[in-house]
This record gives structure tokens, sequence and C-alpha cells, in this order.
């Protein structure tokens, strides 16, 4: 019997083997910089972030965040998959691929939007950047198979160049400081999400003050081929300013405690998104939202056709999403007795939990928690909220998360909704 | 099994995907990898508890793939081989596998791992090997040394239920190959090897296949293993297995007596260099057989007669781990995954040796792990262990108890499978 026919024995539940795997036999594990970044582990754990194996962590996770708070890391961001959509109906393409009205971006901007399915549900979230008056490029989870699928009746080219760039990014209070010193000009003046050519060195980059751990941040983009180059000079021009590199576990943690969600990770992901991702969250189909659970109604132009619109457009005339998305904080101590009462160990993660919980109020399923992990900035276990509208819960409410106990029984664990986010954002700020 | 390979010229470290990538990667459902020397593992796929138990009480598929494998062919391959290793290797037939240590001149644990005899002069020697040591013991001999890391992969099917998941997918019955044994058979139409062997206590196979083949012949497997319960199982819940088993690990119980690439999480110092007296290999020592690398350096500690320290088992209860952890305001983890760096172990306050692989068994709902401890400290003592976290900030004592090892039965070696 295949493998993709058995869904009650919990190997491979839900999708199937081999099919899934976007993985190639020429394919390579690494980024741009695995050269530069795997000298610089002293453990051996990686992250898989689409086709790629980025350092999870360097040395140690909690410093790493801390650079990113207090001082400035470097990190790897080159998995994000970039797809250039180009020729005469670009923008019309674009406009019924995504959910925002990205005729309006201007040339040289970026703009912030989700993607949906027919069904109104984000597949995920992407930057389009407008490169030229007709052609567009598209930074998300990887989107071309998806567009290529609904591209009939435009007159437009696909193109994934993502293996093309490494993107470098240095994030923190000293970041500024870091570009300015490699670059020797004045990077004051350049707006939240803004772009810029210039060089590092004789290393020809783009410049884009942008970022998602909720900090002062600019990214490098390179040719795959100058990356080890550019990490080097990083690497050196930082060293005054005490730099180091950061993994995914930091950035993972980062980005939580700013507010920021990750398809796959948070929400689910519509089974016909066609290169999705493999976690349990990815695959759980129970825990779909649209735009307005995740407060993204002004991301939403209904104004326009778009791939999910008819959906959303009733979803929005009756008066939004099913859920709201707030802040939690669970009481890690009520873990530990819960578990230690049964004589287990308590393995609270020390790194993003990628399934989600079940969230409950008064007994009863309101929601899941997401994104659960143990903030080493503010010293409490933090996760997002997603929660059914109708329960009228608000900040400061109890709700409890289902917490399972391998080898014992589950527990109800309280917690409390909190705002949003759980750091200051500083990341537009002058 | 799960340390660090040897280092490996210029190629960057978990960069190469297995021959079982595909399959592998298409049953991930963590983002959480694992760098073997320069190919890259599933750490978790799901849920390392549930992995543990496939191992324990089914089948699970293992990919040891990053394993350094080196074959040694021609006239002196023999030779080489048992000058190599502590084990008397003319005793090792065609189609037979040996468990071995192997040392430096000093008498140090250079690696472990298994020699197999393909044919009369063809070896293959697998474990944490160095590559220019082998070509150093080769000096003036009549022997091909190739280095098969990029050809091969290495399946490794474990669990009670492994003879049976194996049946399906070969069609033929294994229930006669005995522990150690090699045999020669076809999955999903190509050619493999297979070897009665594994790292896990428990019963179970390594299928060696050519990289080409890895794909479907890993398909082959989860598909034959439906019925039994197969899991894929990461390197974490491998590594607990062999600390369950009580198998040490070169790197995380002991510092491998070559210069190399390890990460420097593990504690890499002159003193946790080890006989493999030491490390309760004693018996795998031959040192009647004619010269092997260390014999004069291990002859001198076997007539001195007694080594300072041994290994022991170690377990800690939960709670005071997690009662040192609460009270310093600190995540509440008690076992961040397997701890391949030493913590002191102390007798009324003297350090009398070092805790290593210390882990939660969700099994066995301890935490576990060996003490290489001084010979005078008996059984019964009560012993403390200065409980750090992974960077080494110290968190306080807790108290350990010494244990027999392994800490399950071993059913590797017994001929029958347990129900099915």
């Amino acid at each position: 019997m295949p493998v993709s026919q058995v869904t009650n024995t919990g190997i491979v539940a839900k999708w199937q083997l081999g099919e899934v795997s976007r993985f190639r036999e020429d394919s390579r594990v690494g980024t741009a910089f695995h050269k530069s970044t795997s000298k610089r582990m002293t453990t051996n754990w990686y992250f898989n972030w689409d086709l790629c194996m980025v350092p999870d962590e360097f040395v140690n996770y909690a410093e790493e965040l801390n650079a990113i708070r207090t001082n400035v890391a470097m990190a790897d961001m080159s998995p994000l998959t970039k797809c250039v959509v180009s020729g005469p109906d670009a923008c019309n393409a674009l406009n019924y691929f995504v959910a925002r009205d990205v005729s309006k971006v201007g040339i040289g901007q970026v703009y912030y939007t989700p993607i949906c399915d027919a069904g109104g549900k984000v597949m995920t979230d992407a930057l389009v950047f407008r490169e030229e008056e007709s052609r567009y490029r598209v930074t998300s989870d990887p989107v071309a198979d998806w567009f290529a699928q609904n591209r009939a009746g435009f007159d437009i080219a696909l193109e994934e160049v993502t293996d093309d760039y490494g993107i470098l990014t240095l994030q923190g209070p000293r970041s500024r400081d870091v570009l300015e010193a490699l670059t020797g000009q004045d990077w004051q003046s350049l707006g939240f999400s803004r772009l810029v050519k210039t060089h590092v060195g004789a290393i020809e980059v783009e410049v884009g003050r942008t970022g998602f751990t909720g900090e002062l941040g600019y990214e490098f983009c390179v040719a795959a081929d100058r990356a080890d180059d550019l990490w080097d000079a990083v690497e050196a021009g930082g060293a005054k300013f005490g730099i180091i590199p950061a993994g995914e576990q930091a950035l993972d943690i980062a980005r939580t405690e700013a507010g920021l969600l990750i398809s796959g990770c948070d929400y689910g992901q519509p089974r016909n998104f066609p290169s999705g991702s493999h976690c349990k969250m990815a695959r759980n189909q129970g825990r779909l939202v649209s735009p307005y659970d995740l407060n993204y109604g002004a991301f939403v132009s209904l104004g326009k056709d778009f791939i999910g619109k008819a959906v959303l457009e009733k979803e929005q005339a009756d008066g939004g999403g099913r859920y709201c998305l707030l802040g939690l904080e669970i009481d890690w101590r009520a873990i530990v007795t819960h578990c230690t009462d049964q004589g287990i160990a308590p393995l609270i993660g020390m790194k993003v939990d990628w399934e989600g919980r079940d969230l409950y109020l008064n007994g009863k399923e309101c929601g899941w928690a997401s994104s659960i992990v143990w903030s080493p900035t503010l010293k409490k276990l933090i996760a997002f909220a997603h929660v059914e509208r109708r329960m009228a819960t608000k900040i400061g409410d109890q709700v409890s998360v289902k917490w399972p106990v391998h080898g014992g029984s589950a527990g109800d664990i309280a917690a409390t909704l909190v705002p949003l986010p759980f750091v200051e954002l500083k990341r537009s700020e002058s | 099994m799960t340390a660090a390979g040897p280092h490996v010229d210029n190629i960057p470290r978990a960069s190469r995907p297995t021959p079982f990538h595909a399959s592998t990667s298409a049953l991930n459902q963590t983002t959480w990898w694992y760098g073997w020397g320069r190919y890259i593992l599933p750490d978790v796929y799901s849920s390392m508890p549930e992995e543990m138990r496939a191992i324990r009480n089914a089948a699970a598929a293992i990919d040891m793939s990053p394993l350094p494998k080196v074959q040694l062919s021609g006239p002196d391959s023999l030779r080489l081989a048992d000058r190599l290793v502590t084990r008397d290797l003319t005793k090792l037939a065609v189609d037979q596998v040996y468990y071995t240590p192997w040392c430096n001149d000093e008498g140090h644990l250079i690696g472990d791992g298994l020699v197999f005899r393909v044919s009369d002069d063809n070896l293959i020697i697998s474990g944490e090997l160095s590559l220019p040591w082998i070509r150093r013991q080769a000096l003036g001999m009549d022997v091909e040394i190739v280095d098969l890391i990029d050809r091969l992969g290495v399946l490794s099917l474990q669990g009670p239920k492994s003879p049976a998941v194996l049946g399906i997918a070969s069609g033929e019955d294994w229930s006669d190959l005995g522990f150690s044994r090699i045999r020669h058979a076809r999955i999903a139409g190509a050619d493999v090897m297979v070897a009665r062997q594994g790292f896990t206590g428990e019963r179970g196979y390594e299928i060696w296949v050519q990289r080409e083949d890895g794909t479907r012949i890993w398909n082959t497997v989860m598909d034959a293993g439906q019925d039994s319960g197969i899991r894929a199982a990461g390197e974490y819940a491998v590594d607990i297995a062999r600390i369950e088993a009580g198998l040490l690990l070169v790197s995380a119980d002991y510092t491998g007596a070559t210069w190399d690439d390890r990460c420097a999480n593990v504690t890499v110092d002159p003193v946790n260099l080890a006989t493999p007296y030491e490390v309760g290999l004693g018996r795998f020592i031959d040192l009647d057989k004619v010269d092997f690398c260390g014999r004069a350096a291990l002859q001198a500690v076997h007539q001195g007669a007694l080594t300072s320290r041994r290994f022991v088992g170690l377990a800690v209860a939960a709670d005071q781990v997690a009662g040192l952890l609460q009270q310093q305001g600190r995540a509440p983890n008690v076992s961040p995954r397997v701890r391949w760096d030493a913590m002191p172990v102390r007798r009324n306050g003297i350090v009398v040796g070092r805790a290593t692989s210390m882990t939660w068994s969700p099994e066995l709902r301890r935490i576990i792990g060996f003490g290489c401890l001084s010979n005078e400290v008996d059984r019964g003592s009560e012993l403390q262990i200065d409980w750090s976290d992974e960077w080494s900030t110290p968190l306080g004592a807790v108290s350990a108890q010494v244990v027999d090892t392994p800490f399950v039965k071993l059913r590797r070696s017994t001929e029958k499978s347990r129900r099915d």
C-alpha cells in the first residue's frame, strides 16, 4: 500500500511521500552564504527554510537574540523566495494574484500584501517590489507555481530568481552604524521599506531598510557569487561594533516578540498551495485564516478583482473575520508543576513551536495558540492567540492552553491575553 | 553515531544532501535538521518521544549515511585493517561484521565502528575514521583505499519489527540471518548489502545502498513498514536510543584521539581522551594478535591491571533540574536535547569525575547519562552533578544515582524477535 493512501498510522498523515518534497537531486541545501556561515557555527543545529538549510544557532541563541535587541547581528535570509513577474500584463496579473492593489505601488517602492486562495484563505504573504513599470519582484514563500496555475489570459513572464542572490540582513539598533562604516554613506534619510543600489567595497549590493525583528535593520541583496565576500566584509566592518551572526532560532523568536506572523507556522496553508511548508501547522486545514482574522483588512483592496475576492467581500460585509489576533502569556510555572507532578520533565521549547496548541475559554474550545516560545528578552512564555470573535474576549482575559505531555496527562495551562507586539517596534523610527 | 564526522578537506559542513534526502525532507514535519560532517539529516521528524517509541516497540528508518566509510581492497587489505583495529580480524569471516575500537599509538581511542568483510580481500570500515591516519598506516602495503562516503547511503532499520519490514521490502525471509552477519539482497529492483547490526540496542539491520537508489529504497522500506507502524526517526531519538543502550559516543562521552572539526559544544580536553579499557571495551582488545596501533601502550595498561576510572550509568530526577531552573528564573526546559558537554561530578564536595550525554529519556522517565568516575566511587555513593546550562553557566547541584548500563535490555543479538 503506498504511503499516500495511509492516513491512520500517523507517519505521513496528510501528504504524499516524495510528492511534497520540492527537493531535487541537483538541489543544494545551503544558501549562497553557506560556506561562510557553516564555518562559524559551534552547534550542529540547522533550520529548514523552504529548500535551504540555514544555521539555527551559531553559538548561543540567547546571545544572538540579545545582539539583535541591544546591538547588531547579521543573518542569512536568502531562502526567502524571489519571483519576478514581468511583461505587458504584469500589473494586472499581479493585481489578480494578490489581495492588495499593487497598481498603486510606485517604482522603487514596496508593498506588503496577503495572497489568498479562491476561498479567501491566506496562503502566504509577500513583499511586492516594483522594479519597473511592468516588472515586479515578489518576495515570499515560493509562489511561482501558484502564479503559474493562475496566469491564464495574462501576457506575463514568471521567473524564480531566488538562487541568483544572497540576502544578508543587519538587525539591531547599531545596524545603521555598521552600514555607514561599510559604505561611507549617510543612511539616516532612507525610509522604512525603501531600497537603493550601492557598493560595499567593490561589491555591488542593493540595500533595503527592512527586517523582521522589530528593530532598525537593513538588508543586502547581493549576487550569489559575491555572497561570501560580502559576508566577510560585513563581519570585518562590523567587528568594532561587536557584530555577531544570528541563527534562525534567534530570528524566529525576535519576530514573535515583534508580533510578526509566518504562514505555515501561525496558521495553516490551504492544501491547494502548491509549494507549502511540511510543518504540522502548515498542514492543519482546521487552522486556515482570512486576512481579516489576522487584522490585515487594510491590505485587502475590494475595489479590484483578485483571487478570493468574492468570499472576502462577503466576509467583510458580515463584519470581518472569525478570529481575532492577540498576544498570549502562558503560565510556564504551571507547566513545570503539571509535568513534574507526573514525574515527567517539562520540555518547554527553546525554539518556536510550529505546530500550535488548542485554546479554551471556560472549558470551550475557542481557537489556537501559535509560535509558543520562551522569550529570553521578556523572561516569559509567549505565543500568538487566535481567538474566535464570538467569544468576545479582551486583553487581560484568562484562557487555557491544552498542553499535551508525552507519557502523561495533558494539562490545561492558564494563559492571559495581552496586546501585541510583545516588544516595542523600532524598525520604522528615524 | 551522531558525532560530527572527521574533518573533510574543504567541503563545508552540512552542505550536502544524503542519498535519502528527497524522502526524508518530504517526511519531516519540523524545521529541525542536524549537521553531521558534510551532510545534513532530520533531527526530529515529528515528535522525539514518538520516534523513540517506534525504535523500541515497532520499527524505525534511520538515515545513517553520513557515517564515514572506507573500503580497503587488494592483497594487503586484511593486513591493513588488522593493523588499524584492536580486534583480531583474521577471525573475521566473509559476510561477517565485527564491532571494534581503534586507537592511536598511545592506546587512546580514535573511535569505534564496524569492519565488514565483503570478500577475502575486500573490507569496509565504517565509524569515526581519519582517512589520513589510515593512509599513514598503509605505507608500503599493497592496498587500495577508497573513501565511500559520497557513494553509498545507509538506511538503518531498527526495532523489534525490523525483520518483518525487511522481509516485505525484499521478498525474503530474514529470520536466519545471525547478529553481525551480512547478506546481499534486492530491494525495489536494486542491489543492497544488509548487515544485521545497529546502534539502538534493538534488533536491526543496516541497509547499504548505491547513492542513486536511495529514494526508491527508502520509500519501499517505509511502504513495507506501514502495518508495523514504522516511523522515520531523527538524530535526537537516535542519540537517546544509544544512550539507553549504554553505548558511548566519541566526542560526546570522550574525546577522540585525532584532530577533527567537531563542534565546540563538545568538551575537548586531553583529560577526556580514553583507553578502550576505561570505556568498557576491554573485551574487544586482542593483545595476542600481531602488532596493531596502540598495542604496546594497551599492553602496559592491561598489565597494570587497573585503570583509574570507568564509565557508569547516572540517573537524575527531572524535578531536581526543573527546581534549579525555576529558582534561577530560567527557561523551564529541563533537557534541551542531549548534553554533549561534560559536567563535573562530586562526592562529598570533591570532584570524582564527569557526567556526559545527560538527557531526558521519555521511555525511562528519568534524566540519564554516563559518569566517567574514579574507580574508588562505589555504586551506592551519594553523588552530585554541578548542573550548568549548555553554555557552561553554573546553575547549582543536583543529586545523581549510579545505575547499571545498559539502561534498557539489549535485544539486538537475540535470535527471536518479540511477538510477530
